[in-house]
């Protein structure tokens, strides 16, 4: 009656799925048990399945599948259990019941699929939790445990072992170390990160009173041109009415160049072979000029500025820009 | 409604009916019933059917061996499984007959 010999052994996946279901029997009296586990055996001989995903697809988990047998089979698990355990762990299967539909099984198929991946990011993240106390930098990539790229390369092979294996082990093991990887990733997101900000801070210098253009570029000189397409000479202020400085002023000071703040161009340092700084003017760029429309008369600015700033004691004293 | 829920009171009289006509092996008789159009129809379910059926007296079981692969075990209805397939059946086309009644008369008011 018992039919304990098979002319081709099941694949793994189904030795596998039936030492678990015959996990899940236990407590079944041992007559029943086996002849369930025979007919199961038989069953997963002709699904011929090599996957554990393909098996949970079909039948369902391990524990799905014993409860759903036990239930048809009218056979009441463990005779030993007490009635509370037993009302208890029909409510379980109740519940589980009511969560078990295709859909789910294919989930939960899937998530088996990336327990795997999981396993590694847990052995790389508890090194990065211990690396990550002196900020996340230390933590990416390799983390940076010993401060010697060797050891810590040699750790990091370690430990995704050890999470891989312990991923395999009994259930209570692979349950401790989940535990331990989700804790891993708190504190790696929680980690210090102002290392990131600091790099970024470095990268974008701020000048006091020199002009970057977005590009980066910085901008050295001013040249005019009036509606005519003719370099001019202008006097330009800032927001406040000061007369700009793009940051040449204190340079040309300093060079004892004759210069006058906020008219532009402005003549260039140069130094000469003889080491004697000198200023120059410097030939304006080619530009074109837009024709403008006709309809009214050369532009001008009508907004008249709050300050009247007449630093030549000139008579510059409407607007900012002056076209002759 | 979920049929699942449904196939539980009548998984006896299906397993009985796809055996009725010739015997079957456990795999067998989970396809013959999806084919037949149980398509939600559960491994465990039908293997613990078989199991409680057999053990009710109501099937009888022998082993042979396969071409391909396993052993097979056929289940095949005896004496007492056809007079139990026949008692069901009247008691199912029973329960049918008055729950149509019931649709169609909520139907029909």
């Amino acid at each position: 009656m018992t039919m304990t010999t098979h002319d081709r052994p099941l694949s793994a996946a189904s030795s596998a799925y039936l030492a678990a279901v015959g996990a899940a029997l236990a407590g079944v009296p041992d007559s029943d048990r086996q002849e369930l586990l025979d007919d199961l055996a038989e069953h997963l001989g002709e699904l011929g399945h090599e996957s554990d995903t393909g098996l949970i697809e079909r039948l369902g988990t391990p524990e799905q599948y014993a409860a759903e047998l036990l239930a048809s089979a009218g056979i009441e698990p463990a005779a030993r259990a007490g009635r509370a355990r037993l009302e208890l762990t029909e409510r379980i299967r109740t519940a589980a019941a009511l969560f078990d539909s295709p859909g789910l099984r294919r989930m939960r198929a899937f998530t088996i699929d990336l327990r795997p991946g999981w396993w590694v990011a847990r052995g790389w993240l508890v090194l990065a939790a211990i690396a990550a106390r002196s900020g996340l930098q230390d933590a990416l990539w390799l983390p940076n445990v010993t401060a010697k790229p060797v050891v810590d390369f040699a750790l990091l092979v370690g430990a995704v072992v050890v999470s891989v294996r312990i991923g395999r082990g009994p259930k209570w093991a692979a349950w401790i170390a989940t535990g331990l990887g989700i804790v891993a990733l708190v504190s790696v997101l929680s980690a210090d990160r102002s290392y990131f900000y600091r790099v970024y801070d470095q990268q974008s210098p701020v000048v006091p009173g020199v002009l970057i253009e977005p590009n980066g570029n910085q901008v050295t000189n001013i040249f005019p041109f009036d509606a005519a397409g003719k370099p001019t000479h202008v006097f330009l202020f800032d927001q406040d009415g000061n007369l700009l400085d793009i940051g040449n002023d204190e340079a040309l000071r300093n060079a004892g160049v004759p210069f006058i703040s906020g008219v532009f161009p402005q003549l260039q340092l140069t130094t000469d072979n003889q080491g004697r700084t000198r200023g120059v003017p410097q030939r304006p760029p080619r530009v074109s000029i837009q024709q403008l429309p006709q309809s009214g008369t050369t532009p001008t600015t009508t907004k008249k500025t709050a300050n009247t700033v007449t630093p030549l004691g000139a008579t510059a004293t409407t607007a900012p820009t002056s076209v002759p | 409604m979920d049929t699942t829920q449904l196939l539980k009171g009548v998984l006896d009289l299906a397993v009985l009916a796809v055996l009725e006509g010739s015997d079957g092996y456990g795999y067998e008789v989970v396809r013959r019933l999806r084919d037949g159009g149980l398509e939600e129809v559960g491994d465990a379910s039908v293997y613990g059917t078989l199991r409680r059926l057999f053990q009710a007296g109501a099937l009888t079981s022998y082993v042979e061996p396969s071409d391909e692969g396993p052993h097979r075990k056929y289940y095949a209805l005896n004496k007492r499984g056809r007079e139990l397939l026949k008692t069901m059946t009247v008691r199912w086309n029973g329960f049918s007959e008055t729950l149509d009644r019931l649709i169609d008369h909520r139907e029909a008011s």
